[in-house]
Parts: C-alpha cells; structure tokens; sequence
C-alpha cells in the first residue's frame, strides 16, 4: 500500500479571502443583534406577594404606595403624596437605605408609573427595593 | 475554495436562523422609559414574559391565559433547577394596567421567585 508523501518544507496555505468573507458575515452579524438590544435596560426589584400585617423583620418596611387618583396617579410615602419624578425623589432621599423600601403598585395605575417608582428608589440610592402586588 | 464557501453559508444559516428564535420572545411594545439600573445583569433569563398594552400576556410569540402561564413558569423553575435560579424578565407595556402585572407578579412570587427584572427603555 502506497500513502501520498508528505511535502517537506511546505507550509499549510490558508485562503485569506475566504476567511475575510466568514469574519465580515460574522461581524455584521454581532453589529445587527447587539443593536437590536442596546436600548433596552432592565429593573431588578425583589418580589413578594402582599401578606398580612405582621412583620417579621425588625426594621419596620418603608412603604411607598403607587395609586390611582383621579385623573392622575399619585405616590404616597406616609400621609404624603406626590405627583412627579423630581418631588418623589426628595421625599425618599432623606429616608434611611437600610430597612429597604417596599413599592405597592395598586390597580389602575398604568406600568411606566409603578417602573418610575422602582427607578426612583433605585437612583436615591436603595439597594433593597421589593415589589409588592396589590390584591 | 468550496469548503470554505460550504462553511460560510452553514454560518450563515446558522445565525439566522437563531436570530428568528430570539426574535420570538421579544413582543413589540413600548417599555417604560426609564434608565434602568448600571449593574442590572443581561444574562439569560430563561423566561420572558411579554405584557401588551391590553392586557394580553405573550409568551414565545404565543397569547397565553394565565393557567398556561403557570404551566410554562413551572416549566422553567424545572429547567432552571430551582425557583431559586430563575428570575424572569418581565416586558410590560408602559400603558398596560399594572393589575395585569400584579396578576402575573403573584403568580411568580407564589413559586417562591425572589426577584424578577423588569425591562425599561433608555431615552428618557
């Protein structure tokens, strides 16, 4: 049996249009499918489901209530209520970070509003931010 | 020459063909324009779940009524070894009655999910 000799002293060629072509196609590729999601982000609250009034931990939570009044949705920390971004944001700045903050996002009030909430706890600084459906 | 071609193309079947598949689980809708969080992870999430405007919930491109929803996030919890390790992406429309949400934030929250990502679009 006769094998085909090897050639000694020659290198391997390598057709460099054709590995140009494959690394063109693949960078359009990455270029197409990473736009498609740049603009998205993400909000990343913890969950829990709404339960009774008692409290096992020892931090009392820090609730902020988003609701629907009237024509408009309102966020209420406390007994005060606010109607926008920038007032909502200096009422949760001076609270305290530790105890963590419970958003309850009622009936009625449309998406963005419950998300502005998460993300106005997020921006002041609380790293706790647990969603809470109403029933 | 050919072979290279052969591979090329295989490539490029390839990577169509995966970019429908994602396509699939992500519902046109506009999302809340927020700016999200610096450190929110863009792992896989295993489980999207898009919410329109109407209320209708969309899974892998398909309406599905809150019973198949339970069914389909079992199905995860499975796949992801634990609810523990899931941690679903939500894409609710901005105008979508957060009733909705609740509704399928309750159902999560029943299975023992700790936390969800909410999906935002910069541009605020």
């Amino acid at each position: 049996m006769r094998f085909a000799r090897r050639s000694v002293g020659r290198k391997p060629e390598l057709n460099l249009a054709s590995m140009i072509d494959a690394t063109f196609l693949l960078l359009a590729f990455f270029i197409f499918t990473t736009g498609q999601g740049l603009d998205e982000s993400r909000l990343s609250p913890n969950l829990r489901a709404e339960q009774g009034t008692e409290s096992k931990d020892d931090l009392d939570p820090q609730v902020l209530e988003v609701m629907r009044s009237g024509d408009g949705v309102v966020f209420r920390l406390g007994s005060a209520e606010y109607a926008d971004r920038a007032s909502l944001m200096d009422a949760l700045e001076p609270l305290p970070r530790e105890p963590g903050l419970f958003v309850r996002v009622g009936p009625g009030v449309d998406v963005g509003s419950a998300a502005l909430a998460i993300q106005c706890a997020r921006d002041v600084g609380f790293e706790a931010v647990t969603y809470v459906p109403a029933r | 020459m050919t072979p290279m071609i052969d591979i090329v193309f295989q490539l490029l079947i390839f990577f169509l063909v995966t970019a429908q598949m994602a396509e699939q689980t992500r519902a046109k809708l506009s999302l809340p324009q927020e700016e999200g969080e610096r450190s929110a992870e863009r792992a896989q999430s295993g489980l999207t779940i898009n919410l329109l405007a109407d209320g209708t919930i969309v899974v892998n491109d398909a309406a599905v009524s809150l019973d198949e929803l339970d069914a389909l996030i079992d199905e995860a919890i499975d796949v992801a070894g634990g609810a523990d390790k899931l941690k679903p992406l939500i894409r609710a429309d901005r105008d979508c009655d957060s009733a909705r949400l609740n509704e399928v934030f309750t159902r999560l929250s029943s299975r023992g999910l700790p936390a969800i990502r909410l999906a935002t679009e910069r541009g605020r």
